[in-house]
């Protein structure tokens, strides 16, 4: 159990018109009125439930402080460090969501505290976490992020998420191609094709949030398979289908969940899951057909083709290849057992739907259309 | 007691573009220290560009470059640094490249340039309006090529510089994860420790400040034009080399009266100036502290692809659709050019004419001097590429040819008392008060306009800072994360630091560049065409001067 303590002094922070601290910045004008934007509503009070360390021992401390609506919640910390509590620790740098230091769990999402505005989240905020009770009294909570040991207050120890970075080789290698003179010319297609995943700022916050990440510590999780993804799509670089090859097994690509959590917490948009379907994509389309993952995948279509709809009986033993695999039937008969007796077990009698046709042309026009994207592609400047 | 052949201060642009000079090399043992992880250094928040006469939109060379780094610098730059500077600028770009940054680019394929203030011809590259994290993520991963022969120290703040006899023999640091005070001894060190604008209250930059040695022309801070108004994080001149315009009240492009010929491009003293005389005649939007910078005049899909960034900012900070509406900008505090004086290959000077052996300084930290007086947008990232490659090389040769020297006195028992120290202070000043006093002060006192009345009274108040800094408070007593232990070092650095600006502020009587003095308001080449030196020593302040290298271009009237 976390003991709770008040810090009940509450101070009022200049803020008469709800906006961030102006000051005299131009010597000898006066301090205006700020921009007409968002400044007419007056500011809130607002508690910030907040997880410390306090000699060892964690514990949820309340913090009321004066919000205006265009505070950050990096904008509420600094002010509780400052003027009430300058032993709380946290992690911030550029307060503008490109260095990607104050990732925390904000009620009870991965988050970046300088991209999240305080008096937004008291508005339309009520989830699972952060229950209706909590919203209309105002209060916010603050966490350090999962899936990683916390240092000291909401200072995690991100140790495990930059060794995962670090196993997917993460720089650019262009190996023996011999370089130009000038740069490698590089069209503009595909240099927005790697955009999205070149954009992450290693925040971490999608580690923190993965289920994947959550059931299996070796996952190499979003970030870094985004990174391998940039990688693989540049260019540049000459390790494509060892980088494919490296990632394209239990703990790389196919221990993703799809929880899609990656790709909704992510503050710039890097759409990690997205990245891994696209390596996975590549790795199939490149003959790797026999991993688990793949063998999963391939069984689904297969079965959606054959029948209409899919034939959850088979999907297992597809998975593992057969009922020759004798190690992967010990993994799965135990959980085939137990979904008996949970009275789980799909009907043995597996119909087709009918029209089954219609289902089947669905596949051909994709199969055309994906014909047609490779066709039209753009020069390849290599 | 830990030992290395190189030491590096910072993972920012110069120390990772250095360590990779040295990790190249085999059978050099290298560490990085930073006060925070290399990723997180204020470099990735560089937005506009990175300049170079690569000549791929239109015709350039190094010398034109060269002539508008000069005329940007108000003639204060070194020539013959400047001319370093400009002639490796290519190559070093195309290294980049070669190392995998992405760049934006053109139809054919190479690298996009955009126009720059104080730059005639396009010649910023970028990546979309994210140019210094896509190539600090590429560094980054570069060096972790090398494996285990690259150290990084990740969240280590290093407290001492250990200098005997004029020689570099290492530093201290202390780990701000658990509080361990470590020794590293190094047989060269290099200080790529960044800005300091933590001093001013509006400032466009982060928290990574701190200073030492003898500095060199600390007057010259710059403030940038357009910081979003009243938060003051930059909105970058790309935003201007796309083809935004200024606008007062009157919705009047007002730079027409103050820069004629390049208008909204002009080199950042004199846009600033401008910006500021517009709103002391009353000429500020609603006759408010700010004007407007607009760009809903340019495609709304060219701006979603080349500054996706800025439209994103100002739709957080201000909930502006930058493309229908102007954004509010007021000057900013975002740049030092002055800093550790270096010679061209980054050797710090321990006076105006002798080195310290195996001591290196390069990037913000820095002055070579390639910025003079003010430092053009885009030439100093690209000032922390050129020297802190050469800064890197110059060590892995002193490495590989002497052997560690001993330490006489070590320093680290006295260190490890005055950190115990203090952690115990139970005064009655808050750090947090104190930096924001310092700041408002900074911010009054020695901004874009200054006179001696107003900076005495600025020393004034640092004078009575320090005394109170006797008195501060410390509430975290404990050994791990303790970032209010940190803040307090920072404090004293910027302490000492304001003092130095001001005080060199306070000497040059004359307007340059970026300091600009309404009592003396005209250029002075006949008494002022020198660097100013400034040094500490106890208590007291020193000044000596060191002339400025004129290579190619004589001193002219500077108009834009
Ligand atoms: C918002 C913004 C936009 C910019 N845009 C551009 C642009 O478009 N083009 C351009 O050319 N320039 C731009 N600049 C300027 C440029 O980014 C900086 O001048 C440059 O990045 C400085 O790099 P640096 O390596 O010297 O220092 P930094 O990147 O600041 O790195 C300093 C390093 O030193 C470490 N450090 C500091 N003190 C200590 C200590 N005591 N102990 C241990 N480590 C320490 C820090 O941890 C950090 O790693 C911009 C600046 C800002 C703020
Ligand atoms: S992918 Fe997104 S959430 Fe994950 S580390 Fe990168 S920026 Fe952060
Ligand atoms: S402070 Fe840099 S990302 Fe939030």
């Amino acid at each position: 159990m976390v003991s709770m303590k008040k810090v009940s002094r509450s101070k009022k922070i200049d803020q008469k018109k709800g906006q961030k601290t102006t000051s005299k910045n131009i010597k000898g004008l006066q301090k205006s009125e700020v921009s007409e934007k968002n400044v007419k509503e007056p500011s809130q009070e607002i508690t910030f439930r907040i997880q410390r360390v306090i000699q060892g021992k964690t514990e949820m401390r309340d913090y009321k402080i004066e919000v205006g609506r265009g505070d950050t919640i990096l904008d509420c910390l600094d002010k509780i460090r400052d003027d009430l509590d300058p032993s709380l620790s946290f992690r911030r740098n550029c307060r503008n969501t490109i260095c990607g230091s104050c990732a925390m769990t904000i009620n009870g999402r991965a988050r970046l505290a300088c991209k999240e505005h305080a008096l937004n989240l008291i508005d339309k905020e009520t989830t699972k976490e952060n229950t209706k009770e909590n919203a209309k009294e105002k209060i916010i909570t603050i966490t350090p992020m999962r899936n990683m040991p916390v240092v000291k207050d909401l200072v995690n120890d991100m140790t495990s998420f930059w060794n995962q970075y670090k196993k997917i080789k993460p720089w650019v290698d262009t190996g023996d191609k011999p370089l130009p003179e000038k740069e490698f010319l590089m069209s503009i297609e595909q240099f927005q094709e790697l955009e999205q995943s070149a954009d992450c700022i290693m925040c971490g916050l999608c580690y923190a949030d993965s289920n994947g990440v959550e059931a299996e510590k070796e996952f190499l999780g979003p970030a870094a398979l985004a990174r391998a993804y940039r990688l693989i799509a540049d260019p540049r670089d000459a390790k494509q289908e060892e980088r494919i090859k490296a990632v394209d097994n239990k703990h790389g690509t196919w221990d993703c969940m799809h929880c899609f959590y990656c790709t909704e917490v992510c503050p710039v948009d890097v759409d990690p899951l997205a990245q891994i379907l696209k390596i996975r994509k590549m790795a199939v389309e490149k003959g790797s057909t026999k991993t688990r993952g793949a063998m999963h995948h391939l069984t689904f279509i297969k079965s959606v083709k054959d029948s209409g709809i899919l034939n959850e009986n088979k999907l297992p033993i597809g998975s593992i290849g057969g009922i020759f695999n004798i190690v992967g039937m010990f993994e799965i008969t135990p959980v085939g057992f137990r979904m008996l007796t949970h009275g789980k077990m799909p009907s043995l009698i597996h119909h087709k739907i009918p029209k089954i046709e219609d289902v089947r042309e669905i596949f051909n026009h994709f199969k055309k259309e994906s014909f047609k994207k490779k066709d039209d592609s753009p020069v390849n400047y290599q | 007691m830990k030992g290395y052949d190189v030491v590096i201060v910072g993972g920012g642009l110069a120390g990772l573009r250095a360590a990779l000079e040295v990790a190249k090399q085999t059978n050099i043992s290298l560490a990085i220290l930073s006060k925070v992880h290399p990723l997180r250094s204020h470099s990735v928040g560089a937005q506009g560009g990175i300049a170079a006469a690569l000549g791929n939109v239109a015709q350039d060379s190094w010398e034109d470059h060269m002539f508008d780094t000069v005329k940007g610098s108000d003639y204060l730059g070194d020539q013959d640094a400047i001319e370093v500077l400009c002639k490796e600028a290519p190559e070093c770009i195309i290294e980049l490249e070669h190392l995998g940054v992405l760049f934006s680019r053109t139809k054919e394929g190479k690298i996009f340039q955009r126009n720059f203030g104080g730059h005639r011809n396009p010649r910023a590259c970028y990546a979309a309006d994210k140019t210094g994290h896509a190539i600090m993520h590429e560094l980054y991963a570069q060096l972790m090529k090398y494996g285990d022969n690259v150290h990084f120290y990740d969240e280590w703040y290093v407290t001492d510089l250990i200098v005997e006899d004029n020689l570099v023999k290492g530093v201290v640091a202390c780990s701000i994860l658990d509080g361990t005070l470590e020794l590293f001894q190094a047989k060269a060190v290099m200080l790529a420790t960044g800005a300091y604008g933590k001093c001013y209250t509006v400032t466009s930059n982060d928290y990574s400040s701190t200073a030492c040695l003898p500095l060199e022309d600390m007057e010259f801070v710059q403030i940038h034009p357009t910081g979003i108004y009243p938060v003051g994080l930059l909105v970058s001149e790309a935003a201007r080399g796309e083809g935004g315009y200024l606008l007062n009240d009157k919705g009047e492009r007002f730079m027409k009266d103050y820069a004629p010929e390049m208008m909204e491009l002009a080199p950042r003293d004199i846009e600033t100036r401008a910006i500021f005389s517009e709103i002391k005649a009353g000429r500020g939007i609603k006759k408010g502290n700010y004007v407007n910078l607009d760009l809903t005049h340019i495609d709304a899909q060219r701006l979603k692809e080349r500054l996706p960034f800025i439209l994103e900012e100002s739709k957080r900070h201000l909930n502006i659709d930058a493309t229908k509406e102007p954004i509010p900008i007021a000057p900013t505090a975002h740049y030092c050019m002055g800093g550790i004086p270096t010679d061209v290959e980054g050797q710090v000077y321990a006076d105006t004419k002798n080195k310290v052996q195996g001591l290196y300084a390069a990037g913000e930290c820095a002055c070579v001097s390639v910025h003079g007086a003010n430092r053009l947008g885009c030439n100093s990232l690209l000032d922390c590429l050129v020297f802190g490659k050469k800064a890197g090389i110059a060590m892995a040769s002193i490495a590989k040819s002497i052997d560690f020297a001993s330490i006489k006195n070590n320093p680290l028992e006295q260190i490890k008392k005055s950190i115990e120290n203090m952690k115990m202070r139970q005064g009655t000043y808050g750090i947090a008060s104190l930096r924001k006093e310092l700041q408002e002060t900074m911010s009054e006192h020695c901004f874009i306009v200054r006179d001696k009345k107003g900076m005495l009274q600025g020393l004034k108040k640092i004078a009575e800072l320090k005394k109170k800094y006797d008195a501060i408070n410390i509430d975290d007593k404990g050994n791990v994360f303790n970032t209010n232990l940190i803040e307090a070092f920072e404090l004293k650095s910027l302490l000492t630091v304001s003092e130095c600006i001001v005080r060199s502020a306070l000497h040059r009587e004359e307007s340059r560049g970026a300091h600009y003095r309404s009592d003396f308001p005209k250029r002075d080449d006949q008494t002022w065409f020198k660097h100013t030196f400034i040094r500490k020593v106890h208590d007291e302040f020193t000044f000596d001067y060191k002339p400025v290298s004129i290579t190619r271009y004589q001193p002219e009237v500077r108009k834009y």
